[in-house]
């Protein structure tokens, strides 16, 4: 059982005047157990539409959702499932324990459990000193933690987070991430959206990258990024006896070496030719493609 | 369980805010100076105080349920607190009655406070606590239930500018219903007719709810009256919760 399946998911919402946006276009993906997978795209992507539409909040104009095996809206579904939505906003009237108390009853826990659990995950997420006070009082960063400890008061088998790491500083975003992975170890799926594509390249098995509604790519971190064709930078002295070297695109650089950049197929010829003609090479350095080069690769070719 | 922590909740948010305690504040002193009115009453100070007291009782629960009933269902959607609730498993319905009940608690403890000051300040000016003031009372809390059913009805498409203004001309236009119908009998034009009836047979007809007259008279409020207003306040907010309920539940959030 997949802990997310989407087919054919398509929203629109509709105008009164003018036409209708669509926000979601014909989307067909799923999420495999127990692993982290992060959604990217950039700002009107249609991500926090389709984190909505999995957490049973917006309603699918076509196509099927299904969660935990169980169709949107399903109870056991939801039962197992928690969810942080973006730029959470809580009841500024309670404090933050009151706040996971609440969120406890809603999911029919024990009361005898609750305080117990409570308190671990006020630890969890660095709130321990901070339970008792209250929302209103709450820094951004102190919100966004409470958020996730909300949505993992129920001991989740799936994580859904919409923009988890936004509001939060550098350690907090530190601390984030060994929650997250943490959660994996425990066998627990976490499915979040992004734009700060330096976190996805360090906690995500697989993402996705979403642009105008549509799914461009979906797959493994690595092996996307090893699709794109990497070019070789290598640097080398010619012999003594030539002053210049036989390759016309090589440059002479400020340390008096000189380099040439190959892509993968050509390497094997250049260095041939470079030992045939005596040529002494200093480094061969694979330049590698950041997600950034690949996300914004992919983002532009689907504009042209 | 579930329905008991979303009433709960929507109870401690109404009572932390400054408003309720503003208009309590208010009404409290209302009554309470109710006892100038005593040399101007030409030795009907009973009546006048009790007329006063209840009416006042009633406006103000009705202010109050305009006030916060019609903010409570919009501001969950617009601090978007509502996505808290609807992700986890709560079914939509139970959150819309869970704010229907959680505003009866705040209006029922408001109610319950300016009836007991009430009859402090009533034994204290004329030495009487007639029992008849709880019929008066109970009836405008009834009305004051269907107000509420209206203002959770009207959030959930609208703003709570709208809400409170559709709310309030609704009370306005109940209270004179009977004055619509002998209208519509008098008019000869047959669409002005119709139109009237139309209005007349959908509007609640709030004046049911107005014994204040007959208590204050000590004129017996005949039990057949009671137990019809019970079953329409029933019957018009069953009618106004499922509406609600529906609309919430198609609603994207």
């Amino acid at each position: 059982m997949r802990p997310i399946k989407i087919e054919k998911l398509t929203k629109i919402y509709p105008k009164f005047f003018g036409n209708s946006t669509k926000a979601i276009d014909n989307v067909t993906m799923s999420v495999e157990q127990g692993e982290i997978f992060g959604f990217l795209g950039p700002n009107g992507a249609g991500k926090t539409t389709l984190l909505k539409m999995l957490a049973g909040l917006l309603y699918p104009t076509s196509g099927q959702i299904w969660i935990l095996g169980q169709t949107m809206h399903s109870f056991s579904a939801k039962q197992s499932m928690g969810f942080l939505s973006e730029n959470p906003s809580f009841y500024n009237h309670l404090s933050g324990f009151e706040l996971l108390d609440f969120a406890s009853a809603l999911f029919g826990m024990p009361a005898e459990k609750k305080t117990k659990r409570i308190n671990a995950l006020l630890q969890k997420v660095g709130l321990g000193e901070s339970g008792n006070i209250r929302i209103s009082d709450y820094s951004k960063g102190m919100i966004q933690r409470l958020g996730i400890a909300q949505a993992l008061v129920n001991n989740p088998e799936l994580l859904i987070l919409d923009e988890p790491l936004s509001g939060l500083d550098p350690i907090g975003r530190k601390e984030f991430k060994e929650i997250i992975l943490s959660l994996k170890e425990e066998g627990k799926t976490v499915f979040f959206s992004t734009h700060i594509l330096a976190d996805v390249e360090r906690i995500c098995d697989r993402v996705g990258i979403l642009h105008k509604g549509k799914l461009l790519r979906i797959g493994e971190l690595n092996i996307l990024l090893s699709e794109r064709q990497r070019s070789i930078s290598l640097s080398f002295k010619p012999s003594e006896h030539r002053k210049t070297p036989s390759l016309p695109d090589a440059k002479l650089t400020a340390e008096g070496y000189w380099n040439i950049t190959v892509n993968g197929e050509k390497l094997q010829k250049v260095v041939a030719s470079l030992l045939k003609d005596g040529a002494h090479i200093i480094s061969i350095i694979p330049e590698t493609v950041s997600l950034e080069d690949f996300f914004v690769s992919e983002i532009e070719k689907n504009e042209t | 369980m579930k329905l008991r922590t979303i009433i709960l909740n929507t109870f401690k948010e109404a009572v932390r805010k400054k408003l309720l305690l503003i208009v309590i504040g208010f009404s409290l002193l209302l009554l309470a100076a109710s006892g100038v009115l005593v040399p101007l009453s030409l030795g009907e100070e009973s009546k006048i105080i009790m007329d006063f007291g209840l009416g006042s009782i009633s406006i103000f629960g009705i202010l109050l349920a305009i006030l916060i009933g019609s903010q409570s269902v919009f501001n969950e959607l617009e601090r978007k607190t509502i996505y808290f609730i609807i992700s986890k498993p709560v079914r939509r319905e139970t959150f819309i009655i869970g704010k229907f009940l959680g505003l009866l608690l705040t209006f029922t403890t408001v109610i319950f406070i300016l009836v007991v000051w009430f009859y402090v300040i009533l034994f204290v000016l004329t030495g009487l606590h007639p029992a008849s003031i709880l019929i008066s009372v109970f009836l405008s809390y009834l009305e004051i239930v269907i107000i509420t059913a209206f203002c959770i009805f009207f959030s959930t498409f609208t703003s709570p500018i709208f809400s409170s203004l559709f709310t309030f001309l609704l009370f306005v236009v109940g209270r004179l219903a009977p004055d619509i119908q002998l209208l519509a009998s008098k008019t000869a034009n047959p669409f002005a007719h119709f139109s009237l009836q139309l209005v007349y047979y959908v509007i609640p007809n709030l004046s049911n709810f107005n014994v204040r007259g007959m208590v204050v008279h000590s004129e017996l409020v005949s039990h057949n009256h009671i137990l019809f207003t019970i079953a329409y306040a029933f019957i018009y907010t069953i009618i106004l919760l499922v509406s609600s309920s529906e609309i919430f539940r198609r609603k994207d959030l």
